[in-house]
């Protein structure tokens, strides 16, 4: 079968990928001037306790030993300790990745179900009411930083009307956890039929998702609106309309060839909205890995941070091998 | 090589004058290019006639207006550009003032298109049997497996050794040739009235182009459907045309039946085109002419003032009309009787 | 490069867009040499008893959590906002540019030059696995924060895309007769490649410098807002929304909406230049 080659061709290079993502982060942390045991033993450790630390870590040894070391304890899963926390990161990490997952699978629906209609809506009647009103609002969300943007829907939505509860994060604090299934309270709660959990859970997740929505859709949109114009423009959609197609059939025609482009942008969406999601947690005091992260930088918590880096990169990496393997059954040029 | 003149078209009788309807009358056909800067005027007044079952051939230098004056005839011209003036008449209907849903009707059945670059036009990610299916649908409601039929039956008229094997081919599977075996396939398929074939040859080797050439007339000729052949290529027009319109600068400078064309050229345009022809054949190469100046704005009087050697000084100021000299030959020169009659020598 | 002054002026006039953007970009670097200067108030001194006052006459865009006048602030904030973004977009300017030559030109070669192409592209693809902000904040993170830091991990994350820009455009250029030229007269590979290939490959880099620089700005800002940039009290957009955040919440909208306000026009404002120089660059992209 012709897919399990290209797919197996394409999977032999993840592993250097990310054997090439993992010696960025060692070397990120260890070329850099300045000792990363301080930062690793916290700080308000003692002298002895980053003496400690640098023993236990290896941070005496040559530089390619403590890499396979590095290397080893990751395969192991031992991504080290959290000093904050003080629990492993890996345990951290497994707790709060559901919480972000849930916001970003949720805001790239809603970015790919408003903006994919949207762009081909425009393309399709280039230069009407709707297509300016795209256009700028487009502009304006390019330029409109997530954060801020944030801030000023709570102030609107919290404060002024008070439809959504305010940035407390997940859920209300009278309201007591749905039973774990997934991690993802919202799922969660539908799940195991918890329904004020699940009210809670819906309530809390508008804002955030309104907020990435809103700014990064326009990205999805203007892509598959300038795909689609060039599809519409091209020489098999002029033929297909000098042969007597409808309408119908050379929007397919236009449709079916944007595609590839447009998974593709979904692809970077992911990578956009991972970076989004650190900031818009932030502010709605989410408790995911976004937050985690941030406050891992805050309080110096290295072990954290380099673990969140590195799943950070072996997740895009992984979106976009899994783009590469969509391309195989959307373009047939590129199975030959 | 093959004379010119001796080509299929030397004992056809030519249908001309108003005994017979004309299928397809384009009149004063002005077409813009639109852009930041202002109109960039390409068509500028083109008439053409095409009688039911003859095969007339537009010849031209590359730029002068040739796909766009297919693309206006069909009504597929979009922004930037514009059809500012004429009529385009098919069967006595003006196409110019239909709506696309008229239009629709009427494309692939009435009136069908072939093009240069043929794998660029087919859908690179569909089958070509699917997009032939597409169009055998487009004007006849068929179900699944008569619409197989009738495509493999299409693919073995145009040449395709065993169409059951290439359904499921994509574009990019085939060659150029094929693919414009594809695109003939698609424009018989509802046996139109007209076919209008854009540079069908561009890009092919030459054996390739004349078995194309030949399908498609002999496919042109058991449907009963007329030709509109538009060509670089002088050679190839002689061969497959009765008659000969000849295009510059968005204008059609002289038209004859093909016997007439060859013998008695009258168009200083024309005549230099001949010349070119014939020594580049004489060299043994298939190019007819080398590039004319791009059209830059609307010109005042007649376009080829500049490179005209017998010109005289009302050419610049005023255009002249597309006139008879003789019977069924027209052209558009203030100096075509003298040159018709011998008493000026291009 | 030249730029012929009326030539520019009547296609400026055309482009109300790219009009608005050159003002933003003529205020915010009037604001970066003089704004603490001209700001009513000294930018980091909290007034005693008037914190977080709403806009009035003394306060126009009123006062923060500690006393501090927020236009005074908002109007200073552009020293420190420009100079980082400036600095880190001119570095990673170069370095992309020179990686961009080399891996352009040398593009499809053979022998250690065609090495050090494929090894930058590959480079370029792994680092981009990265999601910029998040890498913004592992460099800064790892590094501590401090302005320096958030010019080097700015400086850093930009390279790949001049990179990017400039390699298409070499790979363009280097296809030209000239180029066939200069090797005929015997110039060596990194001399042709430099000499005569990139000045004519660089427009596309130019015109993104506009941009790139506001996209600093939005990421100096983000980095600061979540306490990895510009410590606090500096005036800068992102720290100042940090600092109104919790205000916004109990409606005193005026802590945060300023800064950000200033924010958005500036980095809408530098976006909507370089697209005015690109399609002044570059007539065909005109629509």
């Amino acid at each position: 079968m012709r897919f399990w080659r290209y797919a197996a061709q394409r999977l032999a290079f993840l592993p250097l990928q990310l054997f090439i993502v993992s010696v960025i982060v060692f070397f990120l942390v260890r070329l850099l001037p300045g000792d990363p045991s301080y930062l690793l033993a916290g700080p308000f450790a003692t002298v002895e306790r980053v003496e400690e630390v640098r023993t236990r870590l290896g941070l005496n040894q040559p530089l390619h030993v403590q890499y396979v070391r590095y290397v080893l304890s990751i395969a192991r899963g031992e991504l080290g300790t959290s000093w904050v926390t003080s629990r492993p990161v890996l345990a951290d990490i497994a707790q709060r990745l559901p919480a972000t997952m849930e916001l970003v699978l949720l805001a790239v629906f809603f970015c790919v179900v408003i903006g994919i209609p949207l762009g081909v809506l425009t393309a399709v009647r280039k230069r009407g009411i709707a297509d300016r009103l795209v256009f700028g609002y487009g502009l304006l969300a390019g330029a409109l930083p997530d954060f801020w943007f944030a801030l000023i829907v709570i102030f609107v939505f919290f404060y002024k009307l008070g439809w959504f509860p305010g940035p407390v994060g997940q859920l209300d604090l009278t309201v007591s956890m749905p039973r774990h299934v997934t991690g993802m309270y919202a799922l969660d709660a539908l799940l195991t039929a918890d329904w004020p959990a699940l009210r809670s859970a819906v309530t809390h997740l508008v804002l955030p998702v309104a907020t990435l929505t809103a700014i990064y859709m326009p990205l999805v949109m203007k892509n598959t609106r300038s795909t689609m114009e060039d599809m519409l423009g091209s020489d098999f959609v002029t033929y297909a309309r000098a042969a007597g197609l409808s309408r119908l059939m050379q929007l397919r025609y236009a449709l079916r060839n944007s595609l590839p482009s447009v998974v593709t942008i979904v692809g970077i969406l992911f990578w956009f909205l991972l970076g989004g999601a650190v900031l818009v947690e932030t502010v709605f005091a989410w408790g995911g890995l976004g937050q985690y992260a941030v406050q891992s930088v805050v309080n110096s918590d290295y072990a954290p941070l380099q673990a969140f880096v590195l799943l950070t990169a072996v997740f895009t990496s992984v979106v976009f091998l899994l783009v590469d393997l969509a391309y195989f059954f959307l373009d047939p040029r590129i199975r030959a | 090589m093959r004379s010119w003149a001796t080509g299929s078209a030397t004992t056809s009788t030519l249908p001309i004058g108003n005994s017979v309807d004309a299928l397809l009358e384009v009149k004063d056909l002005h077409v813009d290019y639109l852009r930041d800067a202002g109109p960039v005027r390409v068509l500028n007044g083109v008439d053409l006639t095409v009688y039911p079952g003859e095969s007339l051939g537009v010849v031209g230098e590359s730029g002068v207006g040739k796909t766009v004056l297919v693309r206006a005839i069909l009504g597929l011209l979009q922004p930037p550009w514009r059809v500012t003036r004429g009529q385009v008449l098919y069967e006595g209907d003006e196409l110019l003032r239909q709506s696309e849903k008229e239009l629709r009707t009427i494309r692939g059945r009435g009136i069908a298109l072939t093009t240069h670059e043929p794998r660029k036009h087919l859908n690179p990610v569909s089958t070509i049997g699917a997009q032939i299916a597409n169009v055998v649908r487009a004007h006849a409601t068929v179900g699944h497996a008569k619409a197989r039929e009738r495509v493999l039956e299409l693919l073995g008229r145009v040449g395709f050794p065993d169409p059951e094997a290439r359904l499921t081919a994509y574009p990019h599977e085939l060659s150029g040739g094929m693919c414009q075996r594809v695109i003939i396939a698609m424009a018989l398929a509802h046996s139109p009235k007209l076919l209008m074939a854009d540079e069908p040859t561009a890009g092919l080797d030459v054996t390739i182009s004349l078995q194309v050439l030949d399908l498609m007339r002999g496919l042109v000729r058991d449907a009963n459907s007329s030709l509109l052949l538009v060509s670089r290529d002088l050679g190839v027009v002689a061969h497959y045309c009765q008659r000969v319109a000849v295009m510059y600068q968005g204008r059609i400078v002289e038209s004859a039946g093909v016997q007439t064309f060859f013998e008695r050229a009258t168009h200083p345009y024309s005549r230099r085109l001949l010349r070119a022809a014939t020594a580049a054949r004489d060299e043994g190469r298939g190019a007819t002419t080398s590039a004319g100046p791009r059209v830059a704005a609307a010109v005042v009087g007649c376009a080829y003032t500049p490179r005209c050697p017998v010109r005289v000084e009302r050419c610049a100021t005023e255009p002249p009309a597309l006139e008879p000299v003789a019977a069924g030959h027209l052209v558009r020169c203030f100096l075509g009787a003298e040159i018709a009659a011998g008493r000026v020598t291009v | 490069m030249t730029i012929p002054t009326a030539h520019f002026w009547r296609f400026a006039r055309t482009q109300p867009g790219f009009l608005f953007g050159l003002v933003v970009v003529m205020v915010t670097v009037f604001l970066a040499l003089l704004g603490p200067w001209i700001a009513p108030y000294r930018p980091e001194e909290a007034l005693p008893g008037q914190a977080v006052l709403p806009p009035n006459v003394d306060h126009w865009m009123g006062t923060d959590i500690s006393g501090m006048d927020i236009f005074s602030r908002v109007i200073a904030a552009p020293r420190i906002d420009l100079t980082i973004a400036l600095i880190s977009t001119v570095v990673a300017f170069v370095g992309g540019v020179v990686l961009g030559v080399v891996s352009g030109f040398f593009a499809g070669a053979r022998g250690l030059w065609a090495l050090v192409s494929n090894a930058i592209m590959r480079g370029a693809d792994i680092f981009q696995a990265f999601p910029l902000f998040i890498f913004a904040l592992a460099l800064v993170g790892f590094r501590g924060p401090s302005i320096q830091n958030v010019i080097v991990a700015l400086a850093f994350l930009n390279v790949p895309f001049f990179l990017r820009v400039t390699r298409g455009a070499v790979l363009h250029v280097r296809e030209r007769p000239f180029v066939d030229a200069a090797r005929c007269v015997g110039g060596s590979g990194l001399r042709i490649a430099f000499v005569h290939v990139m000045p004519n490959a660089l427009t596309p880099a130019l015109a993104n410098l506009s941009p790139t620089i506001g996209f600093s700005i939005l990421l100096t800002s983000a980095l600061s807002f979540v306490g990895a940039g510009v410590p606090i009290p500096t005036p800068e957009w992102g720290s100042m929304i940090a600092i109104g955040a919790p205000n916004m919440m109990t409606g005193q909208w005026w802590t945060a909406l300023f800064p950000g306000l200033a924010l958005g026009v500036t980095i809408l404002g530098y976006a909507l230049v370089g697209d005015g120089l690109r399609d002044y660059l570059d007539p065909t992209h005109r629509q």
